[in-house]
């Protein structure tokens, strides 16, 4: 049996690779000395019948959370385990959060399929800044764990994001002047539930400027048993000036805000992890002629429905995928 | 703005040091004086470049000027000049030397039961066991006795 590290990291490094980069200027000897050892700590690429293979394999670095795929290649067939990973550092906004006690066991309401519908129809259109101020419309429902759900997104390159904090803020600062990428860089505050996003999710382009970018809330509903998390997702495609903001400048985003919605599907899709969607209303239609402003001015249009995707703890080919029609995009 | 290459600087600079092959130091001197010219040219033209289309080459240009001048008033006050770069080279290079193999030292941490183990995950399937753990940046220093990814830890570590 093989070991198959691409299917880990296509960009993984070899052991002597990650040697070299550790090489000393002057000393052959010293240089041998770290060649035998990252050697001896890489991870065997061959398995024989019976034993156990131990050690590292040096894969690109990832904060936060990293999903890791291990292919395993035999002359049956491949193996393939996946393991979605958190690794806290005390700077991610989900570790500031406790998702367990938000509700009491309680407090959290079962509904059926009909009621689900009915609830999420219900639902306040939009985000706000407390002050009753209508922002991004709260266009995707998903239903699922987080683990599960976070899994999905880690898996198709969505990263957590950092916390609001002094060096998450100077390096944002650092990132936007200079146009750099930052893969967790903090979002701003929406409200939801009366109070902030749970989490946030991003997937990030070159630049900080360019992004696709979720909040979470966990609501006090459940679906058979499965927690209900009301999301908000809109895609970044540059900065503007802005009176509105603190630093006089602000993400722009897509105005076609169902665009940013139907990617996550497709990501969903990719990810193997959608068990079901559906469309509902709640968010109201605007169109693009007479478009809504978000709290920042930036304006946006949409069909006015909601994506309510339900997670699998399973891999769902996406052929295997049932759409329950509740409402029909505007094009079918 | 376009760069004007037509300007009578650029031949003159490059034929001048064609031109001379004795010491680096003499050449060096009549590089000194083209580019004393060019800096006063610079300052008339900026931002218009010399040999480069970059202005901001031009701005790392003009610095180099103050380095010579620098050099030029060492070789005026003592003709032990070259010996003396020659030594400074040298103690430049055993400083670093020293420098590199005082930091060249791989020392992985002798633990049985490293931090990051406690956070791994197992799974079967078809009769086979997989454990995986993911290192941060910090443990992966901590375990290898080297920053693999420099940079990461220190800033948020």
């Amino acid at each position: 049996m093989w070991i198959l590290p691409r299917f880990t990291d296509p960009d993984y490094f070899s052991a002597l690779e990650v040697a070299y980069r550790n090489h000393s200027v002057f000393s052959n000897k010293f240089n041998q000395k770290v060649d035998d050892t990252f050697r001896k700590y890489a991870i065997p690429w061959r398995v024989a019948p019976g034993k156990a293979n131990t050690g590292f394999l040096f894969v690109n670095l990832s904060e936060g959370a990293k999903f890791v795929n291990v292919e395993l290649w035999h002359s049956k067939g491949v193996i393939d385990v996946g393991f979605y990973l958190e690794l806290p550092s005390g700077h991610f906004d989900y570790e500031q959060t406790d998702l367990i006690s938000l509700y009491e066991a309680n407090r959290l309401n079962d509904l059926t399929i009909e009621q689900l519908r009915r609830v999420l129809e219900r639902l306040p259109c939009c985000t706000d800044d407390r002050a009753a101020a209508n922002g991004d419309p709260a266009n995707v429902i998903l239903i699922g764990n987080d683990d599960d759900i976070f899994s999905a997104l880690v898996r198709q390159g969505w990263d957590p994001t950092h916390a609001l904090g002094a060096a998450t803020i100077k390096k944002t600062f650092q990132s936007f002047l200079l146009g750099r990428r930052y893969r967790y860089s903090p979002v701003s505050r929406l409200y939801f539930f009366d109070r902030q996003q749970d989490v946030a999710f991003q997937k990030a382009r070159a630049t900080v400027h360019q992004r696709n970018h979720m909040r979470l809330w966990l609501s006090p509903y459940t679906y058979r048993g499965q927690p209900v998390w009301v999301a908000q997702i809109s895609r970044d495609i540059g900065i503007r000036f802005t009176l509105r903001s603190a630093f006089f400048t602000t993400h722009k985003i897509d105005p076609q805000v169902d665009e940013a919605r139907d990617y996550l599907v497709q990501d969903l899709l990719a990810s193997e992890s959608l068990e079901w969607l559906a469309y509902v209303k709640g968010v109201g239609f605007v169109s693009p002629e007479a478009p809504r402003e978000n709290l920042t001015g930036d304006v946006y249009f949409t069909d006015g429905l909601r994506a309510v995707v339900a997670i699998s703890r399973t891999r769902v080919p996406a052929d295997e995928v049932t759409f329950v029609r509740w409402e029909s995009l505007p094009n079918e | 703005m376009r760069a004007e290459f037509g300007s009578p600087l650029r031949p003159m600079r490059c034929a001048q040091i064609r031109e001379r092959n004795d010491s680096p130091l003499t050449a060096s001197l009549s590089l000194l004086r083209m580019r004393q010219r060019a800096a006063s040219w610079v300052g008339r033209h900026a931002p218009l470049a010399i040999c480069v289309a970059s202005p901001a080459r031009v701005v790392v240009f003009v610095e180099q000027l103050s380095v010579d001048r620098f050099l030029l008033k060492i070789h005026k006050r003592t003709s032990r000049f070259f010996k003396m770069r020659q030594i400074g080279t040298l103690f430049v290079l055993a400083v670093l030397a020293a420098f590199d193999f005082g930091c060249a030292s791989l020392a992985p941490a002798k633990v049985n039961d490293p931090s990051f183990i406690r956070a791994a995950g197992t799974k079967e399937k078809d009769n086979v066991l997989v454990t995986v753990a993911v290192l941060t940046a910090t443990e992966s220093r901590d375990y290898f006795g080297r920053p693999l990814e420099p940079g990461v830890s220190r800033q948020y570590g």
